[in-house]
């Protein structure tokens, strides 16, 4: 099966970087080829960055395990490695886009707002939305979006959407192709980018051969989050206040336009609990808001896309005949591991891989790969008898191998960045009841989050890790044994894969 | 729980091996003792072998109790250092010291020998050390198996 | 599955190795000639042990020189023994004993049961001679038999008495020579008696053709001779003893028997222990509970030996039989014999072997025997084992007669002198005639010519 991920905007970068993680745990169906492209006016955008980070440390991790144990078993490649944006550097504007011919001129004059004339001469005059430099984003502006997107998007001639059209239509012709785009519905570059985007996607691809090994499906998220003021005023950017309204303008239009017809499925996920972000900015950069548990939700709901047998809805044109998904929880201030929305007869595995990618990243981070360091520095291999076992009995440990394990950790380190935001989301009277992360984060002065040193750790126990699953407690040393006490399957994988599949498995 | 049960069974069978070997040295009706030559500095050969039976049970025990004494150790009071693994051979050794000890103890306090006095000697450290060291190579919890020297070469289970 | 099986296989390789060399160190095996019915038993291993039933012959010398013992009186230490005698055998413990009395002079004539036996009557005493071999025709060597006499011998009837006495009950071993002793060893008592004499003292020798005869009114010893198995005369002297127990100042007392020691040793003590060799219990096959064998495992020693290396010190009881004769402690005596392999899968003498065990040292300390051996360990070959019998035995002078005893005896060139002075000197107190002569007749019939063991030690050696 191949799947796409299409995730538009800073929103769903961020969702990206959720299922990138379910991949790194093996949620997504098994085989499974995952194509992710990023779609942002806004390059520099902070959670699009740290998306893009996570996907490339994903893409060092994945083929070490050749598909032997579920983890990092999907295989992801990046479209791009830079997401694709309709904004050039010498057309980030409006004006510059369209290139308007007076008549023109004045019908944008009418859709858009210009920059005020009493401002002009003025120093920094902040633009109107004609000449609004949009590489910043659409400033939660649609209509903006919505007009730049249906400019520029052309399935012949724009890379990476030509190439991906062509791959489409070559893989349908011997298996399903699945095809995810998500993003804010209450923001700008999302709102506009997802429903356009897949709308051009059913008119290019979909409607062929009646839509037959083809299946769109949508996650806008709804409002989740705000921030407080960005600091600076005068300026056009995305207001908080408007989130709501925009989010019901944009349902009205999926509704309207008759998408669930198309679409083999929309998941509408959002939380009446907005929580706060903690470092309200504009764009670029900046904009990095932290992720939040919502975003395991979608990815979930992308992980049940995905998994969902082909076939079983598809839209013909006619009724209506996709599944709209919403999530709900039992309680409004808390969240639990019941709460995570899955099919019922995948829910408890995917919960028990997802607690197991947690703790293997755990004890790797903290214990298992300083220890294989320090073995290979300065030897006394008896102290870690899962080395001797995995990594010197017909096998070897070298630089390349240390590299590898550097990647392994590197991505762990990106997943417990993760874990630990997702598990303090900043809304008060919240709890989320997945995790404890005392065990690995700790909080810094400017209320930030950090992992915790090794010697916190020590302090806390690796045993406490899951909230509400005593029965799946395991200390540091029950992993420790287990490692030492597995032996590899048959073939065994080199080098350090091998010691990682062990460990894993002991986890 | 189930590999704490067989590894405890495992010590008591190598046990009854080495308690083998003592019967064949000292017990049976042609004692190797006797057959090696191993001459008495005083008493009958059957008290000589008597007591050397006696001293190789009593430093078998403390090998036993020290090869216990690590399982203890290493199953249930060793915890994984943070963050790097710290050995733990300094504590097998000192419980080898012990062996060691019991054994020289029973070369010194035990009947002595005025011919070939090695022999019994020699047994004494194979039934405490040596013993010490077959069971911690074989049985040692998985955690600390290749902590005795050598019990990579020999264990691979 | 595949680490299961190396496993598996490791395992059994190690037993397999270790098997083999267990194999190799139990298996070095030495020659074990047949060691059936060794060592033999020697018949003084048991204990004396009376007869069931015994017979028991009172001979009563019934010669003239006899009367003198009738004198009356409290130290008449005649009349009340010997009228005691018959009941003496009667009760002396013997389940069933038949007692006869006999008459002995010139001839020996039964006294019937029925008819009592006139030990008062001066006229009992009316013969002129004593023949003694009348008494020995009339006894049995299994018998007990109790001759009462003054023991007044010329020098040829003393000849005649211990040269029979001799042949019945002394020579022993010396005519078995090496098939060793009678299962009952025979032995002769000789108890003397002083009591109140008054009468005639006959048997001086002739004067013109007329025997000579001295009055001597005083003290005289008679004689209670008592032949017949050793633990029967032993019980019989003891009878006597508690019967008579006052008498004890007054008599005088020797027994003469081939066989020294109540029971020889059953059981040695290895004693201290020197470096260099061990003592074993399980090297002789089939020697579980035999503690006459001491077994010694002795391995070869190269280099430099403490010097009392290899000297073996073992102890065994070693209670001598009451003679009442002196011991000298110092004339013990000891004999090795060793026995190799031999071809024949037995054991074989070799004479040479006598070397490899030297006996330093044999002494008696009270009741045990102490012997000091030095083995000579490159006088045997590594891989053999040896026996060896060590028989301790004292020298023919061991054993005398004590002067106490000899101090009743009358020489015979005293007699004229005698005879001269009419009386014994000092004043009263009479001696018997030849009785020195008579007890060392008895001795060297007893001992001379003979190895008589006190005691034997066995060794089973194993070289190794």
């Amino acid at each position: 099966m191949s799947c796409y991920l299409i995730a538009v905007g800073g929103t769903g970068a961020k969702i990206a970087e959720a299922t990138l993680h379910l991949a790194a745990a093996g949620i997504l169906p098994s085989p499974c080829e995952l194509s992710v492209l990023f779609v942002d006016t806004d390059e520099g955008n902070g959670s699009l960055g740290r998306a893009i980070r996570v996907a490339q440390r994903y893409l060092d991790c994945y083929g070490l395990f050749n598909g032997t144990i579920s983890l990092f078993n999907a295989n992801v490649n990046l479209v791009l490695r830079v997401p694709w944006s309709p904004i050039g550097k010498d057309t980030k504007t409006l004006r510059s886009i369209f290139a308007p011919t007076q008549v023109e001129e004045d019908v944008m004059r009418c859709l858009f707002t210009d920059t005020d004339p009493s401002v002009l001469g003025q120093p920094d005059p902040p633009p109107g939305e004609i000449e609004l430099d949009l590489t910043e984003g659409f400033r939660a502006r649609a209509a903006i979006g919505s007009a730049v997107w249906a400019h520029t998007l052309n399935w012949a001639q724009s890379r990476p959407f030509e190439q991906l059209a062509r791959e489409m239509r070559d893989k349908r012709q011997n298996h399903n192709v699945k095809v995810m785009l998500t993003g804010s519905i209450f923001g700008g570059t999302g709102a506009s980018g997802v429903p356009t985007i897949a709308r051009l996607l059913h008119e290019e691809i979909g409607k062929d051969t009646g839509g037959k090994n083809f299946e769109i499906g949508l996650l806008p998220a709804l409002p989740y989050f705000t921030y407080g003021d960005v600091g600076r005023p005068g300026e056009i950017t995305a207001d908080p206040s408007a989130f709501l309204a925009n989010t019901k303008q944009a349902l009205d239009y999926y509704e309207k336009r008759d998408y669930l017809k198309f679409f083999k499925a929309i998941y509408l996920i959002g939380d009446e609990c907005s929580a706060q972000m903690r470092k309200p900015a504009v764009g670029r950069g900046d904009q990095t808001n932290e992720p939040h548990y919502t975003e395991l939700m979608a990815a979930l709901g992308i992980a049940h896309f995905y998994h969902a047998a082909p076939g079983e809805a598809g839209g013909d044109g006619g009724k209506p005949t996709g599944h709209l998904y919403l999530s709900s929880r039992e309680n409004k201030f808390k969240l639990t591991w019941n709460d995570l929305p899955m099919d019922e007869g995948l829910h408890i595995a995917f919960e028990k891989k997802l607690r197991q990618l947690a703790r293997f990243a755990v004890a790797l981070r903290y214990c298992f790969e300083p220890t294989i360091t320090s073995v290979y520095k300065d030897g006394a291999a008896h102290r870690a008898p899962w080395y001797i076992d995995f990594l010197k009995r017909k096998n070897k440990f070298d630089e390349d191998q240390n590299r590898n394990l550097e990647s392994v950790k590197l991505y762990c380190e990106s997943f417990l960045e993760w874990l630990m935001d997702i598990t303090k989301p900043n809304t008060q009277g919240f709890e989320t009841r997945l995790f404890d992360r005392t065990v690995f984060c700790r909080e810094k002065d400017d209320r930030r989050l950090r992992l915790a040193s090794a010697d916190e750790f020590r302090l806390a126990g690796l045993e406490n890790l899951f909230v509400d699953r005593q029965e799946e407690r395991a200390s540091l040393d029950d992993i420790w044994a287990k490692a030492c006490d597995t032996k590899p399957p048959h073939p065994p994988l080199d080098g350090v894969a091998r010691a990682l599949q062990a460990i894993y498995s002991s986890c | 729980m189930k590999k704490i049960i067989i590894d405890l069974i495992g010590i008591v069978v190598l046990y009854a091996l080495f308690f083998g070997l003592i019967y064949l040295m000292a017990i049976s009706s042609q004692p190797l003792l006797q057959r090696l030559n191993v001459v008495p500095a005083s008493g009958s050969g059957d008290e000589y072998r008597e007591g050397f039976r006696n001293w190789a049970l009593i430093v078998m025990a403390v090998s036993l109790v020290a090869t216990l004494a690590w399982y203890a150790l290493a199953q249930w009071a060793f915890r994984v250092a943070i963050p790097v693994a710290r050995s733990k051979r300094l504590i097998w050794l000192l419980w080898l010291a012990v062996t060691i000890l019991a054994g020289f103890a029973a070369v010194f306090l035990g009947p002595a020998a005025s011919v070939n006095a090695h022999i019994p000697a020699l047994f004494y450290f194979l039934g405490g050390a040596g013993f010490y060291y077959l069971a911690t190579i074989l049985f040692s919890p998985v955690s600390y198996k290749y902590t005795p020297p050598g019990a990579s070469a020999l264990r691979f289970f | 599955m595949h680490r299961k099986i190396r496993t598996t296989l490791c395992l059994a390789k190690l037993t397999v190795f270790l098997m083999a060399v267990g194999c190799m160190l139990v298996s070095c095996s030495f020659e074990e000639p047949d060691n059936a019915n060794w060592p033999p038993h020697h018949p003084w291993e048991n204990a004396l042990q009376p007869s069931d039933s015994i017979n028991v012959n009172l001979f009563l010398d019934a010669s003239g020189s006899m009367k003198g013992f009738l004198a009356g009186g409290p130290d008449n230490r005649y009349l009340p023994v010997v009228e005691q005698l018959a009941g003496i055998a009667t009760t002396g413990g013997w389940k069933t004993s038949q007692v006869k009395w006999w008459k002995f002079g010139a001839h020996v004539t039964e006294i019937p049961a029925k008819d009592r036996v006139e030990v008062r009557d001066p006229k009992f005493y009316s013969e002129s001679t004593t023949q003694i071999d009348e008494v020995f025709r009339a006894s049995n060597i299994k018998d007990l038999t109790v001759v009462v006499t003054d023991l007044f011998q010329s020098r040829a009837d003393v000849d005649l008495l211990s040269s029979r006495l001799n042949e019945r009950y002394l020579a022993g071993m010396r005519l078995t020579g090496t098939a060793g002793p009678a299962p009952i060893t025979p032995a002769v008592a000789v108890l003397g008696i002083e009591t109140r004499f008054n009468g005639k003292v006959f048997e001086l020798g002739e004067e013109d053709g007329r025997e000579r005869s001295i009055d001597h009114n005083g003290t005289l010893p008679y004689y209670i001779l008592v032949f017949g198995p050793l633990a029967d005369v032993q019980r019989f002297l003891a009878r006597i003893d508690s019967r008579f127990s006052d008498l004890l100042p007054h008599t005088r007392r020797v027994l003469f028997t081939e066989r020294p020691v109540e029971t020889l040793a059953t059981q040695v003590d290895h004693g201290s222990m020197q470096e260099g060799f061990s003592f074993e219990s399980n090297l002789m096959p089939g020697s579980s509970g035999d503690k006459r064998v001491v077994q010694l495992q002795v391995p070869s020693l190269s280099g430099k030996k403490a010097e009392n290396s290899d000297v073996i010190e073992p102890l065994l009881d070693c209670n001598l039989v009451h003679s009442g004769l002196n011991f000298d402690e110092k004339s013990l005596r000891a004999e090795v014999k060793g026995e190799r392999p031999g071809a024949n899968g037995s054991f074989e003498p070799d004479t040479r072997l006598a070397q490899a065990l030297d006996v330093q040292s044999i002494k008696l300390e009270g009741n045990r025997l102490k012997l000091r051996l030095k083995l000579l360990r490159d006088q045997l070959r590594t891989g053999r084992t040896y026996r060896f019998e060590v028989r301790v035995f004292p020298t023919e002078n061991a054993f005398q007669v004590p002067q106490s005893v000899l101090a009743w005896s009358l020489a015979s060139n005293e007699v004229d002198q005698l005879v001269a002075r009419q009386g014994f000197t000092p004043k009263g107190v009479g001696r018997t005639l030849n009785l020195a002569v008579f007890l060392q007749n008895l001795r060297d019939a007893t001992f001379n010519g003979k190895q008589l063991p006190v005691g034997i030690v066995y060794f089973y050696v194993k070289a190794t």
